[in-house]
């Protein structure tokens, strides 16, 4: 039944009228039920975090007019945040761009204009074609070092996989990354490193399975939400389970902690070295355990902090890279038992109670454990370091890969695992854990690829850090930003990120749906088309891969990153991109365009464009299929397949492309159409073979590495004119640097502005108020913001608490792009700031 | 002050809900001229001569002033304003079916 | 993206209508709950208009307030309005709408300092302490939180965080494996700013700040609450009361902890 406004309120003024004069309704008066009306709903996931909570979305009239939770979702069970409520809204953003937009006036090009034009497609690919051909020297053997790209954890499964082998195998530059580098490459460095392939051993059943939880590092309240309700549950529920929560501040987990522990940022490696300590001094180590499974190591110390090779800490430094040398036991207990309680509480700050009952978890055999960490850890300038004496612990125990017993390292975007990091859209990355380092490597992802040996350059190429300082310094001249938010989201916005953007040397291409901070820095904008306007794949923490198929047309002439990408391939020609010589080797001719030797390619394009169906006969579009005659989508997928089952690598199979159209997501390796829950454990995984027990098959001897690093400090500590820490992070309400949840009228109103969260007393000594307008400087920069000294966030004196979704509040200006050497992370969590009144 | 004619005005949409008292002889003949009165639906009617109608603004009229009519129509005893809404028309007329 | 939401537009014609339709009714001597509704808006003012901090029992607060707007004019944030004509609140005297504009409850409480009567409370010097109304759950089939949903805006909108509102951990049964968090107002810390109403992201809010006479029931005089009562003794009320062991089978006495 159809119904408009004024026929509810007319049968509501009647009923109320009714009732006023104590008459009874008749049934036809009672409010009429909305009839379901067409709404054709089909499963996606989540826009936002790496939870990846599945949901339904119901589509009317070409619109997305309602979402719901899937109460079918192992993940979530119908259950959303208040993100994931309003994501219907998302996309509906007043300021959605729907036509290229160019610097400069009337379709011409100005770098030195403050105002764009509306261009053409045809236009748009036209000028940033010119810019990227000026930057590349076919015959240059280290490839094309002058053009980059920067990408994300958000994009689909295929967009990353497109991106990775444009660059790669088409343009020859590994100048990729992808803003996971801000988020989780200390995780991967440390899974590489510890286990030899990357992502967690466990999943979200441990949730259920585990007797305790530490957070180190991962305020899960607010940043993963239905996972906390989870662990809540588990809490409430299971009879003597435990909640333990470390931070360098006070925030919302720490209302269901049992133990609560505030230590002095950069300690948390001070603290897990006491607590490998107390095992080892207590014999409470599965010795079993490590004779089978584990190697026993040390990493090179005192290596600096990733920031210009002319900055003062970086010439003090004595080491260099990440190393290992074997150690004996003897050794690894050694340069552990430095780290007593007494010296662990003293540095930390936090009382030696709280740190014994913490120790006394971990090496109770009986509790199952389970740890998670994110920004807090990952965000480090010794990230690697910190993710590594994690393993530490739980490897010492034999405390892994088993229900209940997970160093489980999560997520923050939604496909940071299964695009960023499985795709390898990283500059030293090559698909299903490959690296472009290793000889070996290159040569399957050549050989899959259908490319001549030698396209693919041998030398990592610029990190997202070294991307914003190779702009600066105009050796970087040709850049395409996809699908991120990074002049604010990246550290040091004043002195790295704005200067390279606006170097009149450089040509920047921003591709977004929406007039970010990045398009607007930029040079060239490119609208796009987002979640659900294309059919998207995205893989979360657990391991999870998730399809959607395409519920919308975006809006005017937007188009997805996939079709951006895979359309600008066809405006170059072999001859434009590839020397001579590799040209001849690979028997193609040389003006084939890119786009016929990477895409129609006689593998990509292998599936034909036939209509896309779910099992109710609906018919979707694609329009990635309509524009190149091709099932895109697929024929990527289906060789993305290839290099986990081809590859030298194993553990990465995925099922094939149609299964996951018809799965609420499947957690890889899929091996004769079974998911895999825990990793490297007999009987859970395929890939161990009988009567191993536990076998870390990533590491050629099966064995996983303890690696003992020692507590360095953080690069920049308060001192007299900068007294205070500054950390930064996020809020529940929006993410993903607010370009989309700050669109959503409501989530705008729970939290509109950004303001730092800062211990009353400190106010008090500056004599500030609460609510008062204050500016917050550091070395590089200043940010004018509001003082709260209540609500959800409680540093203790001596630290404050900045969110960083506010574009309004750039507060990447003020924060040091300090980076783990190791992962070339950034420490977004510690610098020294001062707040004073404004 | 004049106040302005329906016609006039912005895009404003009203709508009451209004209870009418009529004497009970009278209740069909009332009912007859409410139902050819533009912007008035009746909703309920009972023997003893109460009603509940509602009242909208039409393209030459405010809701108000037809409820000032509504009361010189012959066996209306009193027509009391008990339910008022009032929205843009655009968003009146706006599908609230999803 | 405008920080403050200007009263709605719909309230205001709403007002313009009533008037109207008043002045009309006069006229022609209509009868009837329309007059009654506008004869009795001045006196009763709607639940929705919320007095300043420090502003005591309604009836006390009119005879004391002079109607000189100064708390207005000092209130740093567009929260506090005086009342016109054709609202329904009493001509003169402040008074916000927490879904507008919420009280940011300043730490110095301006609007108290302004008042040249004492209408508005002197004696107020720490904001926790004011009493503007108290926050309802009132929707419980909508709120988001209530279905298991992890949205809790209001309570981490709430500056008196962890004590006014509290999040109660409940085993979502439906589910199965996971929690919901029940929004709990505690009368004794809410000081009705209306953050949480104003920030609900319900279309209507399901948490209302209402006027506390109207939000707040009051048990019997009669009856006390145990267990309560001597948590606030701090010991048993009745003392010298002795309990004898129970005989138990000497394998269930070493059983027990």
């Amino acid at each position: 039944m159809k119904m408009n406004r004024r026929d509810f309120v007319k049968t509501n003024a009647a009923a109320a009228t009714a009732v006023a004069a104590g008459m009874t309704l008749p049934a036809t008066l009672k409010e009429a039920k909305a009839a379901d009306d067409g709404i054709r709903w089909d499963k996606g996931a989540c826009r936002f975090c790496g939870t990846g909570c599945g949901v339904l979305v119901g589509t009317k009239d070409g619109r997305v007019v309602a979402t719901q939770g899937d109460p079918d979702a192992p993940v979530n069970k119908g259950l959303n945040c208040i993100k994931g409520y309003f994501l219907s809204k998302i996309m509906y953003g007043k300021d959605r761009l729907t036509k290229p937009l160019l610097r400069g006036a009337g379709g011409k090009f100005d770098k030195s204009s403050n105002e764009f034009s509306e261009i053409s497609w045809d236009q748009a690919f036209d000028i940033m074609a010119e810019k990227f051909k000026a930057a590349i020297d076919p015959q240059d053997p280290k490839g094309a070092t002058k053009v980059g790209m920067f990408g994300s954890g958000q994009w689909t499964v295929w967009e990353g996989y497109a991106a990775s082998k444009l660059m790669k195998a088409g343009l020859r530059s590994n100048n990729i990354d992808p803003n996971a580098r801000h988020c989780m490459a200390s995780a991967v460095g440390a899974f590489m490193r510890g286990f030899g392939i990357d992502e967690p051993m466990g999943c979200y059943d441990d949730l259920e399975h585990a007797d305790a939880f530490v957070l180190w590092g991962a305020n899960m309240a607010e940043m993963h939400p239905i996972l906390w309700s989870r662990l809540t549950n588990t809490r409430l529920t299971k009879k003597g389970s435990e909640v333990h929560v470390l931070s360098t501040f006070e925030h919302r987990c720490f209302e269901l902690a049992d133990n609560g522990m505030i230590f002095t940022p950069q300690t948390d490696l001070a603290i897990l070295n006491y607590i490998a300590n107390y095992i080892i001094e207590t014999k409470a180590y599965d010795k079993d355990f490590l004779d089978k499974h584990v190697n026993i190591t040390k990493t090179v110390t005192d290596i600096g902090y990733g920031l210009r090779p002319n900055h003062p800490l970086e010439k003090k430094k004595t080491g260099k890279g990440g190393k290992l040398t074997k150690i004996a036991f003897a050794d690894y207990a050694k340069a552990v038992s430095k780290y007593t309680l007494d010296y662990a509480s003293e540095i930390s700050g936090v009382p030696k109670d709280k740190l014994l009952k913490l120790a006394k978890l971990y090496a109770d055999p009986k509790k199952k454990v389970t740890s998670y960490w994110t920004m807090g850890f990952n965000q480090h300038t010794r990230g690697v370091w910190v993710n590594g004496l994690m393993y530490n612990v739980h490897l010492l125990m034999g405390k892994i890969s088993e229900p209940g017993n997970s160093p489980f390292s999560l997520t923050g975007q939604p496909s940071a695992c299964g695009t960023a990091r499985e795709v390898g859209t990283f500059a030293h990355r090559l698909p299903a854990d490959l690296v472009v380092k290793n000889a070996k490597h290159r040569a399957a992802a050549e050989k899959i690829w259908k490319i001549p040996p030698g396209v693919i350059p041998p030398k990592p190429g610029y990190h997202a850090v070294l991307q914003n300082r190779m702009l600066k310094d105009g050796k970087l001249n040709a850049y395409w930003v996809m699908c991120n938010n990074n002049m604010q989201a990246a550290a040091n916005m004043n002195e790295e990120g704005l200067p390279g953007y606006r170097n009149p040397k450089n040509f920047i291409v921003v591709s977004d749906p929406y007039f970010t901070v990045t398009a607007q820095a930029s040079d060239l904008v490119l609208p796009t088309s987002m979640w659900m306007e294309k059919e998207g794949a995205y893989g979360n923490a657990e391991r999870r891969t998730q399809f959607w198929r395409q519920q919308v047309k975006g809006p005017g002439e937007s188009k997805s990153d996939l079709w951006q990408l895979v359309e600008f391939s066809k405006r170059f020609t072999l001859a434009e991109v590839w020397a001579k010589d590799v040209i001849a080797k690979s028997g193609y001719a040389a003006d084939k365009s890119l786009y016929e030797v990477l895409f129609k390619n006689g593998q990509v394009d292998k599936f034909p464009a036939d209509p896309v169906k779910d099992a109710a006969g609906n018919v979707y579009d694609n329009d990635e299929s309509a524009d190149f005659g091709f099932y895109l989508q697929k024929g990527i997928f289906e060789e993305y397949r290839r290099f986990q089952f081809e590859g030298p690598k194993k553990g990465h199979e995925m099922a094939e492309f149609d299964a996951y159209h018809n799965a609420r997501g499947l957690r890889w390796p899929v091996i004769d159409g079974k998911e895999t829950l825990w990793r490297f454990r007999e009987g859970y995984d395929p890939h161990v073979p009988k009567g191993a027990g536990v076998q870390f098959y990533g590491k050629p001897d099966g064995k996983a590495n303890i690696i003992f690093a020692p507590y360095e400090p953080a690069a920049e500590s308060p001192d007299k004119e900068y007294d205070l820490w500054l950390s930064t992070g996020r809020v529940l309400e929006h993410w993903h640097s607010g370009s989309m949840t700050r669109r959503v009228p409501e989530l705008y109103r729970a939290f509109p502005n950004a303001k730092i969260y800062m211990h009353p007393d400190d106010a008090k000594t500056r004599g500030l108020k609460r609510g008062q307008e204050v500016k917050v400087q550091t070395r590089r920069g200043e940010v004018l913001t509001r003082v709260e000294t209540r609500g959800r966030n409680k540093p203790l004196m001596g630290l404050i608490f900045m969110p960083w979704f506010d574009a309004s509040q750039l507060v990447n200006k003020l924060t040091l792009d300090a980076t783990d050497p190791l992962s070339k992370e950034t420490d977004f969590k510690k610098c020294a700031c001062r707040v004073v009144n404004a | 002050m004049t106040m302005p004619t329906k016609s006039e005005a912005q895009s404003e949409f009203n709508i009451c809900g209004v209870f009418v008292q009529t004497t009970p002889d009278r209740l069909s003949h009332v009912e007859r001229t409410l139902a050819d009165t533009p912007g008035i639906d009746i909703h309920q009617t009972e023997e003893d001569g109460r009603m509940v109608v509602t009242i909208e603004d039409t393209p030459d009229k405010y809701a108000s002033e037809t409820l000032t009519d509504l009361r010189s129509v012959d066996g209306v005893l009193s027509a009391s304003l008990v339910y008022h809404h009032c929205d843009t028309e655009s968003k009146m007329l706006e599908d609230i079916t999803s | 993206m405008k920080q403050h939401g200007t009263k709605n537009a719909g309230a205001r014609n709403r007002r313009k209508f009533l008037a109207d339709t008043a002045r009309t009714a006069c006229g022609v001597g209509l009868t009837g709950l329309a007059l009654a509704h506008l004869a009795t808006a001045a006196k009763s003012r709607p639940v929705a208009a919320l007095r300043p901090p420090g502003a005591g029992a309604e009836n006390a607060f009119l005879s004391a307030c002079i109607r000189c707007g100064l708390c207005v004019n000092d209130c740093p944030y567009p929260t506090l309005g005086l009342a016109r004509i054709e609202d329904d609140v009493a001509v003169g005297t402040p008074y916000f709408v927490a879904r507008d504009v919420p009280c940011e409850m300043c730490d110095d409480i301006p609007c108290v300092a302004a008042c040249p009567t004492g209408a508005l409370d002197k004696g107020l010097t720490n904001i926790d302490n004011a009493r503007m109304g108290l926050a309802v759950l009132t929707d419980e089939e909508t709120c988001l939180n209530f279905q298991g949903l992890r949205c809790d805006v209001c309570y981490r909108v709430c500056p008196v965080m962890g004590k006014a509102i509290t999040l109660e951990y409940q085993p979502n049964t439906r589910t199965g494996k996971h929690a919901s968090f029940i929004p709990t107002v505690h009368s004794e810390a809410c000081t009705g700013c209306g953050k949480c109403e104003h920030a609900c992201v319900l279309e209507d809010a399901a948490i209302k700040v209402l006027p506390s006479h109207i939000a707040k029931g009051k048990l019997g005089k009669h009856y006390r609450l145990g267990w309560k009562e001597k948590e606030k003794k701090g010991e048993a009320l009745v003392k010298g009361i002795t309990d004898l062991p129970d005989r138990m089978p000497d394998s269930a006495a070493e059983a027990k902890p």
